[in-house]
């Protein structure tokens, strides 16, 4: 009889945080701990979001794993690998990314072809940039096409010429054109307009699972956060504070994400003085 | 919770895994309504996997069967557990045990009419008094000279020490027995002991907020031969008749009812020293505080000795709540405690030398019909008809300047009596 172990299902790990902390500005009065140990697991193929209020940390644990700065304490483990140390370019090969802004991940003055054509030689070096032969132009049309959105017939345009949310969805592509072993995207959806942002949002579903990727998705929507990830990650002042799990994730509404945080914000207020009320009075 | 659906011809099968509680109910529900709306008419619900059952659960269940047969449809409950299956027999629901037989015209299991209150006196008796407090009106229904309450402390955890299999005491709160205290229902005492959480329970209806389990309370409700119990590891449990019924309401816009001032009401009208009671109230706002972490996780070196680590076992209400919501009040309330309950009472710091223990069950409003009602029809009409939606251990929020104050109510109904405490043990 088969057994699958709870939680991982016997799958490997693509991510692995262990007692991850970052304080910016240490020993000042600007002092932020940003992330106060970090536990966290993705197994192969799990798709979670990451949810919390402003500030809580949730930029800083994507750009500690994309390797933006290095951490104070922890590890960070990818497909098995230690990259703790390693420096942002090296960890390109594993990590794909995408941000809120939509001019950043892409080269306004360049085509889209050879906008793609960096991200296929992503981890080479940037200076090799040998004219594209047919098939690889006609490989590149095809999976363009996935998008649903014309750009197949407009590759030679300068990607500036494209709309936020386009150039979003390219982005996309490109950040996952050679499977990446994890994606991070970052509100990547916040600065599209709400129609352009389910667009790019159900495309991120379907090219996490028709790749089969292992992502985390930063995004203040609710609605997102229970319709598109099978897993919900909640911070709050640099800890992760709830999960809710594949299996819950099947009846997790708006609603009670929503009640979740109101839970996260009145344990703030039980402060000291009501610690005390709570001791002569709660029995 | 799992849900598999599985077709063997003509017939659906929802295989259920886990725990068929509050926190599933609704996901359930619209599973089997979805099949419905599919098409699929002939319903069996594979219970093989299926751990525990709540009221909210059976609700769920009534609902499906008068979903499908109102389409002429069949549904079946098939591989019970013992549990479920008791569960099942002792709420009238045992014909959907029947698995092979298409069902024709199973009538909903109602509760159907009750005569009288069970708390209630024997008859609502002449000379009425009514009282004035500021901007509200009191009207003092005498329901049964010379009623009295029993009141017991049946378990006695208090916190925070760690809790003993032998804290756990299962409760049962038939119809006239009413009460307040911390625990959980669930299928035995180790299956209920990460799930401990502040409770109250009246006319038949018990409500507990499962620690650790979201914001949502569950539910039991009597019905047929099934008696809701606790597992409880903290309880002050009430029997007998009450004496008087008040009721109240403001008469100009400002008119409130706090908390003390029905307390002292009540003490003033039964002319005793202790008083038990219970309330259905429009709530102005409530002040209170419930466990959001079961005690019976405690160990010496994970408690809630102070602050922070309070706050991973307790959640505060944070700011006054549940405006224009009803609440179910159960309240222990005493001058001079007997030493049986003593310990269970709190000095409240807004009138000095009275000592309380009072929980809320808070629902949607419902409205209540004017002068003397019964209890018992009016609580299951909430039960019945809306969910619970929160339940808190009332307290007085005295912090000077930024204090929420105490509990407040704009009308309602109180049934309150003398209680004269009684040593543990079995009622
Ligand atoms: N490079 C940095 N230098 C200094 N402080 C930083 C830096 N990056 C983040 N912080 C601080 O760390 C804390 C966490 O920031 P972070 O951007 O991770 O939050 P967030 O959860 O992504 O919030 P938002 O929802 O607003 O994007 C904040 O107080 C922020 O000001
Ligand atoms: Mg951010």
């Amino acid at each position: 009889m088969l057994t699958s172990t709870a939680g991982t299902g016997g799958k490997s790990m693509m991510l692995e945080i262990r007692g991850l902390r970052k304080t910016f500005f240490p020993d000042t009065p600007n002092e932020v701990r940003a992330l106060q140990g970090i536990d966290l697991d993705l197994s192969e193929g799990c798709f979670a979001a990451i949810i919390g209020t402003n500030g809580s940390g949730k930029s800083t644990l994507l750009n500690a794993v994309a390797g933006s700065f290095l951490p104070d304490q922890g590890t960070v483990r990818i497909d098995g690998v230690e990259i703790t140390r390693w420096e942002e370019y090296r960890r390109a090969q594993y990590v794909g990314r995408v941000f809120q802004n939509p001019f950043a991940g892409t080269a306004a003055g360049m085509t889209i072809a050879e906008n793609i054509g960096l991200a296929m030689r992503r981890g080479l070096s940037r200076g090799l940039r040998p004219a594209l032969p047919r098939q690889v132009r006609d490989a590149m049309a095809d999976r363009v096409r996935t998008l649903g959105m014309g750009l197949e017939n407009r590759l030679d345009n300068p990607i500036g010429t494209l709309s936020g949310g386009q150039r979003q969805a390219l982005t996309l592509l490109m950040a996952t054109w050679l499977k990446p072993r994890l994606l991070l995207l970052d509100e990547h959806t916040a600065a599209l307009d709400p129609k352009s942002a389910a667009q790019v949002a159900a495309l991120t579903r379907e090219i996490i699972e028709r790749e089969h990727l292992t992502a985390l998705m930063v995004t203040h929507s609710m609605q997102q956060a229970v319709q598109l990830p099978n897993r919900i990650i909640m911070m709050h002042q640099g800890r992760i504070v709830r999960q809710y799990s594949e299996s819950e994730m099947a009846r997790v509404r708006v609603p009670e994400l929503l009640a979740a945080f109101d839970r996260i914000r009145r344990r703030e207020q039980l402060d000291p003085a009501v610690s005390d009320i709570l001791g002569r009075q709660y029995l | 919770m799992k849900i598999e659906t599985l077709t063997d011809g003509r017939r659906t099968i929802l295989k259920l895994d886990g725990r068929l509680d509050v926190t599933w109910a609704e996901h359930v529900l619209n599973s089997a309504l979805e099949l419905l709306r599919g098409g699929r008419h002939e319903l069996r619900m594979d219970a093989s996997g299926l751990q525990y059952l709540s009221s909210a659960g059976i609700r769920v269940l009534i609902r499906i069967r008068r979903e499908v047969s109102a389409v002429q449809g069949s549904f079946a409950i098939v591989n019970p557990s013992p549990f479920v299956e008791n569960a099942l027999r002792m709420s009238g629901l045992g014909e959907l045990l029947e698995c092979d037989t298409p069902e024709q015209d199973a009538p909903d299991t109602g509760t159907g009419d009750v005569a009288g209150a069970p708390c209630s006196g024997s008859a609502v008796q002449k000379g009425r008094g009514d009282i004035d407090v500021a901007g509200i009106q009191v009207d003092v229904h005498p329901l049964g000279a010379g009623a009295m309450l029993r009141v017991q402390a049946t378990a006695r955890w208090r916190p925070w020490t760690p809790v003993q299999d032998t804290d756990v005491v299962n409760l049962p709160f038939p119809r006239p027995v009413f009460g307040l205290g911390i625990g959980a229902a669930g299928v035995d005492a180790g299956d209920s002991c990460s799930r401990f959480g502040e409770f109250a329970a009246l006319a038949g209806c018990l409500s507990w907020l499962p620690a650790g389990g979201g914001d949502t309370p569950d539910y039991l409700v009597e019905a047929e031969r099934f008696t809701p119990s606790i597992f409880a590891i903290q309880g002050l449990v009430a029997e007998g008749a009450f004496s008087h019924l008040l009721r109240f309401r403001p008469v100009d816009k400002t008119g409130l009812l706090p908390l003390s001032s029905l307390f002292g009401q009540a003490l003033e009208v039964t002319g005793a020293d202790s008083v038990a009671m219970v309330c259905i109230a429009e709530i102005e706002g409530l002040v209170g505080a419930a466990l959001s972490r079961s005690p019976g996780l405690m160990t010496t070196a994970d408690s809630p000795g102070g602050f922070p680590q309070i706050r991973d076992w307790m959640a505060f209400c944070g700011e006054r709540v549940h405006a224009r919501h009803s609440a179910l009040l159960v309240a222990f309330v005493s001058r001079r405690p007997d030493a049986a309950v003593a310990p269970y009472l709190v000095p409240l710091s807004s009138t000095p030398g009275l000592f309380a223990h009072t929980h809320a069950v808070v629902f949607p409003f419902r409205p209540l019909p004017e002068g003397v009602i019964d209890l018992e029809p009016h609580v299951r009409m909430f039960f019945e008809t809306v969910e619970p939606v929160d339940l808190l251990h009332l307290i007085e929020d005295d912090r000077p300047a930024v204090g929420l104050g105490q509990s407040t109510f704009l009308r309602g109904a109180c049934w309150c009596a003398p209680f004269s405490a009684g040593k543990g043990g079995a009622l």
